[in-house]
Formats: C-alpha cells, sequence, structure tokens
C-alpha cells in the first residue's frame, strides 16, 4: 500500500469545496479545514434507537469469538449471525436469511459480499470500519470514501429524485442541509447489496434517510 | 457532531415493506481522524491502514477469502489447483 499519487489533486478539490463551504455556510462540513480529516465508524453493527423498532442484532444464542481471540489462540473463527427472529424480518426474508447462513455449514457459501470486492450498498457503507470514511462537499455533490476499497458514494445536493432510477449499487442519493444536518434520501438500491454485514437482504423497494450530524 | 467535532452521529431511517414488516430506525457513529489531531494510537492489523490519521491512502480490493468481518478464512475457500485461462502448447 502507497500513498495515492492524486494526494495534491483531492487537496485542491477538498480545500476549494471548503471554501465554497465556508461561503455558503452550509454545516456540517466534514472535510474542512484540512483535507486528511476522515472518519472512522465506531464498529460493525448498526445500534438500536432509543425506542421503537430497530436493526437486526446478532443471535443471542450462538458463540463467537473475537478477532483477538483468533490471532492469539488460532480458535475457529466464530462469527455473530443476525438474530432471525427479529420482529422487522418479513417471514421469507427471514427464510432467506436462514438459508445463506446455513451456506456457512454446507461450505457453499464461499466468503462475504465485501470480501469479493461487491460495493457494500447502502446503508452498509455505514458499517464498514477500521479505515476511514473521507467526504469531499462540493457546491453540487458529496462524495464520501471508504478508504479501505476505495468505495464511492455520490449524494447530489438539491435535487429531485429521478421518476424511474436505475438500480445502481448504492442506489439514487439526494441530501440538503437541515441546520447542522446532512440528510441523505436514497432509493434504488441493488437487491445484491445488504442491510448490514448480517447480510440482511433488501427488495427494490428499499428506502432510506440518513441524518449526519 | 459533538465533542468538539471528533464524533459524528448518523441516525438511520429504513423503509421496505417487502422486506420489514415496519419502518424500523439505527444509529451508527464516526470518530475523526485527523494527523497531529485525532491520530490514532492502536496497533492496527494487516487489513487495516497504518496510518488511519490521514492521508487518504491507495488500497485496491482484490478478491479474496478474507474480510474485515471475517478475518481467518470463516470456511473452506475453494482454491483452484490450476490457472483458470487456457494455455498454449
Amino acid at each position: 500500500m502507497r500513498v495515492v499519487s492524486l494526494i495534491p489533486a483531492l487537496a485542491v478539490l477538498f480545500f476549494s469545496a471548503s471554501a465554497w463551504g465556508a461561503a455558503n455556510g452550509f454545516s456540517p462540513r466534514f472535510c474542512t479545514p484540512n483535507p486528511s480529516v476522515g472518519w472512522v465508524s465506531a464498529g460493525v453493527r448498526l445500534l438500536p434507537p432509543p425506542s421503537g423498532p430497530g436493526p437486526v442484532v446478532a443471535d443471542p444464542g450462538r458463540r463467537t469469538t473475537s478477532n483477538n481471540d483468533v490471532r492469539a489462540s488460532g480458535a475457529q473463527a466464530l462469527f455473530a449471525m443476525g438474530d432471525l427472529s427479529a420482529p422487522i424480518l418479513q417471514p421469507w426474508r427471514a427464510s432467506r436469511c436462514a438459508s445463506a447462513m446455513s451456506g456457512f455449514w454446507l461450505e457453499n457459501l464461499p466468503s462475504a459480499a465485501q470480501a469479493s470486492c461487491w460495493p457494500v450498498g447502502t446503508p452498509g457503507f455505514l458499517l464498514y470500519a477500521v479505515q476511514p470514511v473521507y467526504f469531499v462537499q462540493s457546491p453540487k455533490v458529496v462524495v464520501m470514501i471508504w478508504q479501505a476499497d476505495h468505495q464511492v458514494r455520490h449524494v447530489y445536493y438539491e435535487r429531485a429524485p429521478s421518476p424511474n432510477p436505475k438500480p445502481s449499487w448504492f442506489g439514487e442519493s439526494v441530501g440538503h442541509y437541515e441546520g447542522d444536518m446532512l440528510v441523505v434520501d436514497t432509493i434504488a438500491s441493488d437487491t445484491r447489496t445488504f442491510i448490514d454485514q448480517f447480510e440482511t437482504p433488501h427488495t427494490e423497494k428499499l428506502h432510506t434517510i440518513e441524518r449526519f450530524t | 457532531m459533538t465533542n468538539g467535532g471528533m464524533t459524528m452521529e448518523v441516525n438511520l431511517h429504513v423503509e421496505d415493506p417487502g422486506a420489514f414488516t415496519t419502518p424500523w430506525d439505527a444509529i451508527q457513529r464516526y470518530r475523526r481522524v485527523e494527523p497531529g489531531v485525532a491520530d490514532v494510537k492502536e496497533a492496527f492489523n494487516a487489513l487495516s491502514s497504518t496510518s488511519a490519521a490521514g492521508p487518504i491512502l491507495e488500497s485496491s480490493c482484490a478478491e479474496n477469502p478474507n474480510s474485515l468481518s471475517a478475518p481467518k478464512e470463516p470456511c473452506p475457500f475453494h482454491r483452484r489447483t490450476k490457472p483458470r485461462f487456457l494455455t498454449c502448447g
């Protein structure tokens, strides 16, 4: 791994975007004043809300081993799987999850989608940790770059959603600012992507709203 | 942002009547990394950047049996013993 040669160009882009942002007063500014500012997600699981329906969580009945356990002892890696009794799952979706998970034991599921270089989609993008996400904020678009695989999302400002958007890996994202919050509305996510790292599936009707603050 | 600009929070709302019985919400948090301001002090493993606190590094994705969530071959990976391409002669 080496430092990419495009850093000077990126720095110019960051600083010009920052200058535009400062002049136009948008907030929050994820990349100013330093173009090297990155953001590392706190973990690989979505956290539940203070109240109301929340995401699929890890199956509490399944024993797991941490990365450190595996490194220290060579123990068999046991990874968390989603709780198929999660009340938010439609029954047929839970069934598909169960089928996918059984693949681990049948040895016919080679590895996680991300390990096969598939784009992680929306909102899966939020869950890829360890390496930072960089933001480029320009007058018309926010670009989010997850360093690990150089996976890139685009969020377009103040633009109405397309009437019939073509499904894509990260969907069609439009954004706007509400005070110090960036609100991102996404539709048309490709069904080859997943909601989370339990590989919870979704349909072509997936609609997400993310509020970055 | 909170904690003096060191923490960012994302509040997620999800709707998909084909997959979920009800709309639901979730939270994700991020911490800032920035050289000289918010350096990362933890030891990193081989799958991670050695300088997470910027600048952005080159990192290409190569298909492999590892992932960030499954670092040590979660299940037997089918490897070819012969190249997939045809050879001449």
